[in-house]
């Protein structure tokens, strides 16, 4: 699966952020995200402020992608979804690759599975992750 | 030193910077090599300047008249600090 940019910020838009509320000197009240500096959203109520947030960690998401990066993960994340997607093999292909490899794996259906690659070679497949 | 030069300078000297347009911080943002990367339906720009593997995003605020908030300006100057990315002449006193 190819992720396109808008599959990527509606994934990201789920995570769990680590927000904080401030309020400045001037009296401005604000939502920041820890894991993005730049993400930051100001309003006089409670719907301003919660509509704004959307918007800034929103317009900040696409801003990482614009210029060709990765935006910062939250900080219980450890890899980007779209990254860990590899070519794909058969599941014939996989299991004579996985040749000598003891653990086995309930489910299969010839035909209907398919396996990261690149996981199989590296003897790190995970089930879960199989789309 | 040039006009963007010399706004910066005041920024990283003021205490209450209440008094700066989004022009202005656009135009020190450009001038350090930052391109206008997103912008919102809304008022929400995003200037972001990518250099040696690092990414930098600065938000910012355009509403199209009047001067942008406080924290604005703050989180500007933090992040170019953060960043080291001010000019050394113009980190000198």
């Amino acid at each position: 699966m190819t992720w396109t940019t808008e599959q990527k910020i509606a994934y990201l838009l789920r995570q769990p952020w680590t927000i904080f509320a401030e309020t400045t000197p001037e009296g401005d009240r604000l939502l920041r995200i820890k894991e993005l500096p730049s993400a930051v959203a100001s309003g006089e109520d409670d719907d301003a402020l919660i509509a704004d947030f959307w918007e800034s960690l929103t317009v900040t998401l696409e801003a990482y992608f614009a210029v060709g990066t990765n935006p910062p993960l939250p900080a219980n994340a450890q890899s980007y979804p779209w990254e860990r997607s590899m070519p794909v093999a058969t599941v014939a292909q996989a299991i004579s690759i996985r040749q000598g490899v003891q653990r086995v794996y309930s489910g299969f259906t010839a035909g209907s599975f398919q396996l990261p690659v690149a996981a199989v070679n590296d003897q790190k497949l995970d089930l879960c992750a199989v789309a | 030193m040039a006009q963007w030069e010399k706004a910066l300078a005041r920024m990283l000297n003021d205490t209450n910077p209440n008094g700066y347009t989004y022009d202005e911080a656009a135009r020190v943002l450009f001038n350090l090599g930052f391109t206008l990367a997103a912008a919102s339906s809304g008022s929400h720009r995003r200037w972001a300047r990518r250099a040696a593997g690092v990414t930098v995003v600065i938000g910012l605020i355009e509403k199209g008249h009047g001067h942008l908030k406080p924290y604005l300006i703050r989180d500007l100057i933090s992040q170019l600090k953060t960043n080291g990315l001010v000019p050394s002449h113009i980190l000198k006193p």
